[in-house]
């Protein structure tokens, strides 16, 4: 036997069998019943889903009911009466019928217990089935708000929360000096500095002191630029991990004139030697010196974090006067907390050794204090773990609409089941028990949206990583999912669900059941306090929109003035790249000229066709690793500084045709020339920033100053000219002082080399890589970029954020959007036919639509009211990220109310507007 | 007089049960005894009655077997099973100390009661 499928026309199978439909039909049709009772049951029968012998069954003993009326002499009316709703008594019977599938027969009270959940379970997951529109837009509203979340929050984490990979990671700190009257927060430290700080705190387990130090390794294919460190003795024992392979360095090797020693990272030893164990004791080739290889850093204790060699610091066991002055500063320590001392205490403690030095030597330390930096912040930086705690907050915000828009097409929806709720509450299901489903529903929908949030979130995470500036978030590529990413993914389902069921379930859970059972439900609990909960819902939703919005407007202003900043040169058609000479040995011709190879190189690629101009230079605008760092300056034959009042200015060194090259203006004097040779007196340009400080109110052409640093030649150098300012770290950073001096003048072994060219520069890499190596093949060179790649990659990390939270912020007015077009669309149904009334009254349909307009607008100013308070005291949170914005913009401040203001009533039209159009007649049918 | 939910939510299934144990039933008869014999204080709504025999019957208390009736029509018959008369049994004594006990408090009058 068996089922084709479809149910042939005469009402028999193709076995010659009964379908059931057709024995039921045959059972009415022979029963003693009117029509009317007929079609009751089929009612019931219908409602109550029952299938198979049980239906008949039942089917069979109500038409024996209504039989033994009729008999008693009963009317048919008055025994439909005794029975009520048909659609009601199928309800009952399927559950006092299905019941008996779930229950497990002798699991006791937890059984019981199991099998009312799994049972309400079961009618939730149907129920969600029944309605794919709701379970569509819930689930996915709230999987954008989770997978927002769990995306930005597995950035936190891999940044901010995941411990770094060494040991004891949270004792480790970075003491640094500050000047907090000139903004410096981080600056280098001095040698006196280290050894203060070793020997006199008393906070610290270790301290080490290191140098980044990069050099060149030769031997290879291609000469290859290596980044290192010139590390103090026992530097391995801060990071507190035995070396991998071999011995750290020994007291001997920090000796001066000792045997070069150097040791490797483990990602360098096994990329260039192929993890050679045997590397221990062999030489290797660096800056044209041997160096015997020692050991090889274990990665868990590698700092500076891109260091692939490190090298001892060669002072001998006195150390020479100069690395004392206190303004050689151009060194980082790194320590470690003694166990149970506070950041905040050891900070003090190094602020008032610092301070101690100022007071020493006011003339190069005043106003200098220092602070312990956690590792942590210095890797990530203090603006970037910031933003990111931010962006956790915006997202956040999201999550709250979305949840608010859940709940209130949640609540709608459970209104809709007020009798399904009132059957429950009829059969004696206690509260709980009557809104267990409903809450049930709305955890799987928070669950549902949970795994696709996860998805989302995945892809999410996948998207940050691909577009986020590497340099900023150093680490993004490397985000896994750990433990606490999933407890942080499952708790916020969680939570969520929880957040968007608790309003609509205890609305529900006051429901006047007597009124749903007198009113026959149509209108029961549409009354005041759903409207008043959506209303509340709304207007949370547009409060926070405006948090976000008004956040994302001063971001983006603040993004649009950095874009149209002039950093002070010309991008177009330059190409820049990274030079690094060699150790010649002074004998040979090159170490001869060693000055002079910058210069070949510029000559050789002028000559590529198409350059226009070539120089080279120290510090490279907008990248400005490289500035000579702050050296303090004074001018010549003036009134002698007072102390504390000396000039601060960052060292350039630069080729003859640097500024043309680049475009920088020249204001007043000249540039430099091939006339400013070595043995002439020696020049300099100055920014006019530093011009303006050092001779106010003066021409300082032909005016002269020196340093007062003893790191440069104390010869006074000849001011000749005065160039606009340029902006070095970043576009934010304004009118820095700078100091140029011609290369010629100033040897600097590590240059970068810009060119101009006719024409897209982006084309003739290689041909500039070839016409370098033509000069010196054993020249390493890196970053070959163009000066537009340059800016960009500077503007990258504020762009970036301007992109999320400006995503972030239109899914929030989006949602909000939808959120106040819900709320008047619900209530022009509710109002039907009241509105139809007023319509047939005489209402124009313009009058119509503006009650309900009125309505959104009425939510939109309450929800701008508060959050427009709320969001300027949040965004003062912002303003140290602002660049020339305030928090408080005017232009930011009424805009974003307006473009709120306008979307609510934009939403509010739609509806209005099928309200002007209500046809009254058909409206008053509805009642 | 009608009882309140609660109350008859407790007693309905104890004043069913009471009446098959004394003779086997069909719906409509329960129904009209119930309604005759208790002066309508337990008249139950039919949208609840078949629902908890079926309830009844699940938990086996009471079964339900297809036979002819006088009238020559066939009627579902219910009766007590000995689960169910164990059952009733332990509900009896549970109602007799609560009655007992509110005649104690002087709250209600046990000879006013029928049967």
């Amino acid at each position: 036997m068996h089922w084709t499928g479809r149910r042939p026309q005469n009402g028999r199978r193709e076995d010659g069998l009964e379908t059931p439909a057709i024995r039921e039909e045959r059972l009415l049709a022979e029963s003693r019943i009117p029509d009317e009772v007929r079609g009751y049951l089929r009612a019931v029968m219908d409602s109550s889903k029952l299938h198979g012998a049980a239906r008949f069954d039942v089917l069979k003993e109500l038409v024996a009911h209504f039989e033994d009326g009729l008999a008693a002499r009963r009317t048919a009316e008055d025994l439909l009466n005794d029975f009520g709703d048909g659609e009601l008594v199928g309800i009952l019977i399927r559950r006092s019928r299905r019941e008996a599938r779930w229950t497990p027969r002798r699991l006791g009270r937890l059984g019981n217990r199991t099998a009312d959940i799994s049972q309400d379970l079961g009618q939730a997951i149907r129920g969600l089935r029944r309605n794919p529109g709701y379970t569509a837009v819930a689930v996915l509203t709230l999987a954008l708000g989770i997978g927002a979340n769990t995306a930005v929050f597995s950035v936190v984490n891999g940044l901010l929360l995941r411990p770094l990979p060494y040991p004891a990671a949270h004792e480790l700190v970075l003491p640094v000096l500050t000047k907090p009257a000139e903004g410096v927060r981080q600056g280098p430290v001095g040698y006196a500095d280290y050894l203060r700080w070793r020997e006199e705190t008393g906070v610290f387990q270790n301290v080490g002191l290191y140098v980044d130090w990069n050099l060149n390794i030769t031997g290879g294919e291609r000469p290859e630029r290596l980044k290192g460190a010139i590390v103090s003795h026992r530097y391995l024992e801060v990071m507190g991990v035995p070396p991998l392979l071999g011995r750290t360095f020994v007291p001997e090797e920090h000796e001066r004139g000792a045997g070069r020693a150097a040791m490797l990272s483990k990602g360098f030893w096994e990329r260039r030697f192929g993890g050679d164990p045997d590397i221990i004791g062999t030489s290797i080739l660096l800056d044209g010196e041997s160096y015997q290889v020692v050991g090889v850093f274990p990665p868990e204790a590698q700092w500076p974090r891109e260091a692939e060699i490190w090298m001892p610091l060669t002072f001998g066991a006195v150390t020479p006067d100069w690395v004392l002055e206190m303004d050689a500063r151009g060194y980082s320590v790194v320590a470690r907390l003694q166990p149970g001392v506070e950041l905040s205490q050891a900070a003090a403690v190094v602020d008032q050794i610092a301070r101690r030095a100022a007071a020493e030597r006011p003339d190069t330390r005043a106003g200098f204090g220092a602070t312990v930096i956690p590792l942590r912040t210095y890797v990530v930086g203090e603006n970037t773990r910031r933003a990111l705690w931010l962006l956790m907050g915006c997202v956040g915000f999201v999550l709250l609409i979305a949840c608010a828009n859940v709940a209130n097409l949640t609540l709608e929806r459970s209104l809709g089941r007020q009798k399904e709720i009132s059957i429950r509450a009829a059969m004696g299901a206690g509260r709980s028990r009557s809104v267990r489903p409903l809450a049930l529903e709305c955890l799987l929908v928070a669950m549902l949206g949970g795994a696709v949030g996860m998805a989302v979130s995945v892809w999410g995470t996948a998207a940050l990583a691909a577009v986020a500036p590497a340099a900023t978030l150093p680490g993004i590529h490397e985000l896994g999912v750990d433990l606490r990413l999933l407890v942080f993914g499952l708790g916020i389902s969680l939570a969520t669900g929880l957040g968007f069921t608790l309003a609509p379930a205890s609305l529900v859970a006051k429901l006047d059941l007597r009124q749903y059972l007198t009113e026959g439900g149509a209108r029961a609990g549409h009354g005041p306090a759903g409207r008043r909960a959506r209303s509340t819902m709304s207007v949370i939703q547009l409060a926070l929109s405006v948090v976000l919005v008004l956040g994302a407007g001063l971001t983006a202003k603040s993004t649009m003035g950095l874009v149209q900043t002039d950093p002070g040169f010309r991008e177009e058609g330059v190409l820049t790249m990274k030079v690094f000479l060699p150790h010649y040995p002074p004998d040979s011709p090159e170490g001869r000229m060693e000055g002079q190879v910058y210069r070949a190189f510029t000559e050789r690629l002028k000559d590529l066709p198409g350059a226009v101009s070539a120089a080279a230079v120290s510090a490279l605008p907008l990248s400005a690793d490289g500035l000579f760092d702050y050296l303090p300056f004074q001018a010549v034959g003036g009134v002698e500084p007072m102390i504390g009042e000396t000039h601060f200015a960052n060292w350039n060194i630069v080729g003859v045709e640097f500024f043309e090259t680049m475009g920088i203006s020249l204001s007043r004097g000249r540039a430099f020339s091939r006339d400013d040779v070595p043995t002439g007196p020696k020049v300099a340009v100055l920014s006019e920033s530093f011009a303006r400080e050092l001779f106010p109110n003066q021409n300082p052409v032909g005016k002269r100053l020196r340093s007062t640093s003893s790191v440069v030649s104390g010869d006074p150098l000849e001011v000749v000219g005065l160039v606009g300012d340029v902006r070095y770290t970043d576009m934010a950073d304004a009118g820095r002082n700078v100091i140029y001096v011609p290369q010629s003048q100033s040897a600097w072994r590590a240059m970068a080399m810009v060119l101009r060219f006719e024409g897209d520069p982006g084309e003739r890499v290689d041909e500039v890589r070839e016409a370098v190596w033509a000069v010196d093949p054993s020249a390493p060179i890196t970053e070959v970029r163009t000066m537009a790649q340059v800016t960009a990659e500077s503007l990258a990390a504020p762009r970036f954020a301007t992109t999320l939270v400006a995503i972030f912020a239109a899914l929030a007015l989006v949602l909000a959007v939808v959120g106040v077009y819900g709320v008047v669309n619900v209530s022009l149904r509710q109002r039907y036919h009241e509105l139809g009334v007023r319509k047939a009254l005489g209402a124009e349909g313009g009058d119509i639509g503006r009650l309900l307009v009125g309505q959104g607008a009425k939510l939109a100013i309450v929800g701008i009211g508060i959050g427009l308070p709320a969001g300027m005291a949040l965004t003062r949170l912002l303003s140290g990220l602002l660049f020339e914005v305030r928090a408080s913009d005017p232009a930011i401040l009424l805009g974003v109310p307006l473009l709120l203001g306008a979307s609510a009533l934009a939403a509010a039209a739609f509806p209005a507007r099928r309200a002007a159009r209500i046809d009254p007649v058909e409206a008053l049918r509805v009642e | 007089m009608r009882v309140e939910r609660e109350l008859m939510r407790g007693a309905g299934p104890v004043a069913v049960l009471g009446l098959l144990e004394q003779r086997e039933m069909y719906g409509y008869e329960l129904v009209e005894a119930l309604s005759s014999q208790t002066d309508g204080v337990l008249a139950m709504g039919r949208p609840t009655l078949y629902p908890l025999l079926y309830n009844l019957e699940r938990k086996q208390l009471i079964r339900g077997v297809w036979r002819e009736a006088e009238s020559g029509r066939k009627r579902k018959y219910y009766g007590v099973t000995k689960k169910g008369m164990a059952w009733l049994r332990v509900q009896q004594k549970q109602w007799g100390s609560l009655i007992g006990a509110m005649a104690g408090l002087g709250l209600i009058d046990v000879g006013s009661g029928r049967r």
